[in-house]
């Protein structure tokens, strides 16, 4: 089921909110054992809201599409009271006094918040393989991670917990779990949705976005948390579109861009099946497909990691005091990036500019491009390197691969289902846009999802 | 002579006087990947004009509304 369709279920009276909220609390403790997807759950304020927003409704009063559905955020977003954890052993007892923007414009949708799903430490690794809170585990392989670092709310929305689950963004980190676990994510335009409240790995290249489990429930999520906040210095005051595609959707005479470079080298054989044949349905539809090429994204995600590398260094500073309560894999890079020079991280962000200049270009000949997520499926918890095209990768390189650069880019970028490869593992479309196109994503997504019939896989762990 | 374009660093020695609490045992792990983002890194710098600013902008407060 999805938001769309039990918010009309509750319109018509034929669901609550408390029914909802009952049967996803019994799923999160259920599948904790198997999949570890929360670092804590809020069953008792849970509950209330979800009374709450019953009562509303029988007196009238209709939020909107996310009235009385369950969701949860990764426990990166600060909740008033509730402890906010960044999946960190040094703030394991962390309690913010105020609610993150998305939360608080989630709680004026009418939402019920849940609680806040595991990630990988401090969000700066992509396994959630979480040292202090346990390794979060895959729904189609619990041998295999959830990619990350929003591991839990990819797991969370798989498993069919919640209808949606917030991650953040830095460099896939809603893209490679939602294409792990086969969810839907997108991480919107740089300045799109408001950071304030959001613990940071890094100040210019986090992303606040909903992983959900179709096209149009993220569009609606999106819908309810985009908009300009005065409290963050980077978010935008471009107007916000309306997102959500309607029950027709046409995508005829759209260019479809498919890079003729570094996107579809060296693909794990069923991921590279996957995107091809959402290409071919995008056709087969009635866009056009068009060849172009990208600048070069390999340097650009040098760039990213770069910038990446200062910046969360720079953000844990105080941290680095107590490195014997941080795990191995995250002290490796915090110390990394206080060996990068001020010099380079500045040239970092100047190459940044050329660099989006130059990509700008691309969208002369296209109007979106549609691109694999990740090169690879998810992973073994135990996995350190794939090998993708005769070649062996450090398994973090190349999940970010196809991912990094367009946090460096600041574009838009949508994260869909295209299948399953041979090892029974989902694969992932991932569609980018122009600066503040989200909507031409989910016109492109929702076509796709509604003629390919993706969205209605169930993972193995249900 | 060292040059800024051409010159690969020594993030050992650099780890030595920026970063000594690093444990001798890890050293290793920390530098090694430097050494490639360093290699890729480095050769990009020669290509940006003078006049190129950062991505990041400074912002005046409060900025008048639209």
């Amino acid at each position: 089921m999805t938001i769309l369709e039990a918010a009309a279920q509750m319109a018509a009276g034929k669901l609550s909110s408390a029914e909802l909220t009952r049967a996803a609390l019994a799923s999160a403790a259920a599948l904790q054992g198997k999949l570890n997807s929360f670092i804590t759950v809020m069953e008792d304020a849970a509950r209330d809201r979800a009374r709450r927003m019953d009562e509303e409704r029988a007196a009238g009063r209709n939020r909107g599409p996310l009235h009385g559905i369950p969701v949860a955020v990764k426990d990166v977003f600060c909740t008033n009271g509730v402890r906010t954890t960044c999946g960190s052993k040094i703030l394991a007892h962390h309690v913010p006094e105020y609610d993150a923007a998305v939360v608080e414009r989630l709680d004026a949708a009418g939402a019920v918040l849940i609680g806040k799903t595991s990630m990988h430490e401090f969000a700066y690794g992509i396994t959630s393989n979480n040292v202090h809170y346990g390794a979060v585990r895959n729904p189609w392989n619990t041998d295999c991670v959830p990619g990350g670092s929003s591991g839990g709310s990819g797991t969370s929305v798989s498993a069919e917990i919640v209808f949606m689950a917030m991650g953040s963004d830095t460099g896939g980190s809603i893209r490679i779990p939602a294409a792990f676990c086969g969810t839907v994510g997108i991480k919107p335009t740089t300045g799109r949705v408001s950071r304030y409240g959001v613990l940071p790995l890094d100040f210019t290249l986090d992303h606040m976005g909903p992983l959900t489990r179709s096209v149009r429930d993220a569009a609606l999520c999106l819908q309810a948390i985009a908009g300009h906040d005065a409290r963050d210095d980077s978010s935008s005051r471009q107007p916000v579109s309306d997102y959500l595609p309607g029950a027709e959707v046409s995508i005829k005479d759209l260019r479809i861009g498919i890079p003729a470079n570094f996107f579809y080298e060296r693909l794990d054989a069923g991921v590279e099946r996957g995107v091809r044949s959402m290409a071919a349905l995008a056709e087969k539809l009635g866009a056009r497909l068009v060849s172009v090429r990208v600048p070069d994204m390999a340097s650009i995600n040098a760039v990213g990691r770069v910038i990446l590398l200062s910046e969360a260094s720079a953000a844990m500073a105080n941290f680095m005091d107590r490195r014997a309560e941080i795990g191995d894999a995250v002290i490796t890079l915090l110390d990394q990036g206080r060996l990068i020079p001020a010099v380079d991280y500045v040239n970092a962000q100047r190459l940044r500019r050329l660099y989006q200049r130059e990509f700008a270009a691309v969208w002369n000949h296209a109007d979106c491009l549609l691109v694999p997520a990740t090169p690879n499926t998810a992973p073994r918890i135990d996995q350190n390197e794939v090998e993708l095209g005769g070649v062996r990768e450090d398994v973090r390189l190349a999940s970010t691969r196809l991912v990094r650069g367009i946090n460096v880019l600041g574009l838009p970028a949508l994260s869909m289902p295209c299948g399953l490869a041979d090892n029974g593992l989902p694969v992932s479309t991932q569609i980018i846009g122009k600066p503040f196109d989200e909507a031409t994503l989910f016109r492109v997504g929702a076509a796709l999802e509604d003629a390919s019939g993706h969205k209605n896989l169930r993972p193995p762990v249900l | 002579m060292y040059n800024a374009i051409t010159m690969q660093k020594d993030f050992k020695a650099l780890a030595a006087v920026l970063a000594p609490d690093i444990p001798p045992e890890k050293l290793d792990g920390v530098v090694k990947p430097m050494e490639g983002l360093e290699a890729q890194f480095r050769p990009l710098v020669a290509r940006i004009p003078l006049e190129t600013e950062p991505s990041y902008v400074q912002a005046v407060h409060p900025e008048p509304s639209k």
